[in-house]
C-alpha cells in the first residue's frame, strides 16, 4: 500500500456531542409558543430603564463628537480610527433602542461608508462630519423616526452619497442579520 | 412550550459600552437569571469566562483589545479551556452576510442583530439551550456544525448531569469514502 493511499483514508473531521447539556435546564409544560410570562417580567424591566435613555443617548453622541476631535489629521494607521468606529457602530447598534431610530440609520450609513473605504488616505472628513452634524441635529431636534419629512429627506441624501462615494458589499446583502451563526 | 430555567444558568456578557451592558443584564435579570457576570473588552472577557465559567456567553464584536471574532476563537481552542463548548451569541450592530458567515467560521454559536429585543435575545438561548449542535473538529475549524438543522443527539441519552468526555466519532474524507465504495462494488 502506498503512503498515498494510506493517509487517504485518515479521518479529515471528528464530530463530538460537547459534554456539557443545558437541555438539563430546559422544562416542557402545557401550551404552545414562548413563555410569554419570562418575555412580559424582562419588557417590563426594560421599560423601567426608559427613563435613562434621553441622557444615555446624548452620551453616546457626546463621546461620537469627542472620538471625532480626537482625530488629528492626518492620521497614521487606520487602527486610529478604531475609537471613533466603535462609537460610530455603539449608536448604530444602540440609537433604536434609545428611541431614535433615525440616528441609528446616520451611523449606520457611516459605519458602512467607513468600512467600504480605504483607511486612512480615501476617507474624506467632510463627508464624516455631515453625518456627525446630522446625528447631533436630530438629537436636538428631538427626531425620533422617518416619519419626519426632513429626517428622511436626509437620509436619502446620507445614502446616495454615500453609495456614490463609497459603494459597500451591505448596499446589495442585507442581512439575514440574526440566527444561527 | 420549553420553560428555561434561567435561575440555574450562568451567563457573561462582553460588551465594550456600559449601557448596553446593563440593557443586557436587565433582560437577563427579567428572564430570571441569577448569575450575570460582566466584562468590558476581549481580554478581561477571557478572564472572566476562566473564572465565572459561563454556561452561556454573550459577546459584542466591535471591542478594543481584541475584539468578539477573537475571543471566540481564542475560547474555541480544544484543550485550552475548561469549556471550548460554551454557547457563544453574538450581539452586534453588524448586519451584513459576510459578517455572520465570519462569525459562524470562528465559532460563534448564534448571531443577534441591534437592536436589541426581549424576544430576541430570548429566542438565541431557546436555540442554544434546547437545540444544541455537534461540534466539528478539521484542521482549519472548531466549533459547532456550519450547517443548519442539524442537532446534538445522536441516540440513547447517556449524559444524565453533564460533565464528563465529549463523545468524539471519527469521519474519512467523504471523497475517500466514495472511492471506496466504488473500489468495492
Amino acid at each position: 500500500m502506498t503512503a498515498d493511499r494510506k493517509s487517504a483514508k485518515e479521518p479529515d473531521h471528528e464530530v463530538i456531542v460537547p459534554p456539557t447539556d443545558l437541555r438539563a435546564f430546559a422544562k416542557y409544560i402545557p401550551g404552545e409558543g414562548l413563555d410569554e410570562a419570562a418575555l412580559e417580567r424582562a419588557e417590563q424591566a426594560l421599560q423601567a430603564l426608559e427613563g435613562n435613555f434621553g441622557a444615555w443617548m446624548q452620551h453616546e453622541v457626546d463621546a461620537l463628537v469627542t472620538e471625532r476631535e480626537a482625530l488629528r489629521l492626518p492620521v497614521a494607521s487606520a487602527r486610529a480610527f478604531d475609537p471613533f468606529y466603535r462609537a460610530s457602530h455603539d449608536l448604530r447598534g444602540q440609537a433604536a433602542t434609545f428611541g431614535y431610530p433615525v440616528a441609528g440609520e446616520i451611523a449606520d450609513n457611516l459605519c458602512n461608508y467607513m468600512d467600504a473605504v480605504s483607511l486612512p488616505d480615501g476617507i474624506s472628513m467632510e463627508f464624516v462630519d455631515a453625518h456627525i452634524n446630522a446625528i447631533v441635529a436630530v438629537l436636538r431636534e428631538d427626531v425620533r423616526d422617518s416619519s419626519n419629512p426632513i429626517a428622511r429627506a436626509l437620509l436619502w441624501e446620507l445614502g446616495e452619497a454615500r453609495k456614490r462615494f463609497a459603494p459597500s458589499p451591505a448596499d446589495g446583502d442585507d442581512a439575514e442579520a440574526s440566527g444561527q451563526a | 412550550m420549553i420553560r428555561i430555567e434561567f435561575n440555574k444558568l450562568r451567563f457573561l456578557v462582553i460588551d465594550d459600552n456600559a449601557h448596553m451592558r446593563r440593557i443586557v443584564r436587565t433582560l437577563l435579570h427579567g428572564y430570571g437569571t441569577r448569575e450575570v457576570y460582566e466584562a468590558e473588552d476581549g481580554a478581561s472577557g477571557l478572564e472572566a469566562f476562566t473564572a465565572y465559567q459561563p454556561d452561556i456567553v454573550i459577546t459584542d464584536w466591535a471591542m478594543p483589545i481584541f475584539d468578539g471574532i477573537e475571543l471566540a476563537s481564542m475560547i474555541r481552542q480544544p484543550g485550552s479551556n475548561q469549556n471550548p463548548y460554551v454557547p457563544i451569541i453574538m450581539l452586534t450592530g453588524h448586519s451584513e452576510k459576510s459578517r455572520v458567515i465570519r462569525a459562524r467560521d470562528s465559532g460563534v454559536t448564534e448571531f443577534l442583530c441591534k437592536p436589541i429585543s426581549a424576544k430576541a435575545l430570548y429566542q438565541r438561548i431557546l436555540s442554544v439551550v434546547v437545540n444544541p449542535r455537534p461540534f466539528i473538529k478539521t484542521k482549519t475549524y472548531f466549533g459547532p456544525d456550519r450547517r443548519r438543522g442539524t442537532s446534538a443527539h445522536m441516540g440513547p441519552e447517556r449524559r444524565k448531569d453533564g460533565g464528563g468526555a465529549a463523545e468524539i466519532t471519527k469521519i474519512e474524507p467523504l471523497y475517500d469514502k466514495i472511492k471506496s465504495g466504488l473500489r468495492g462494488s
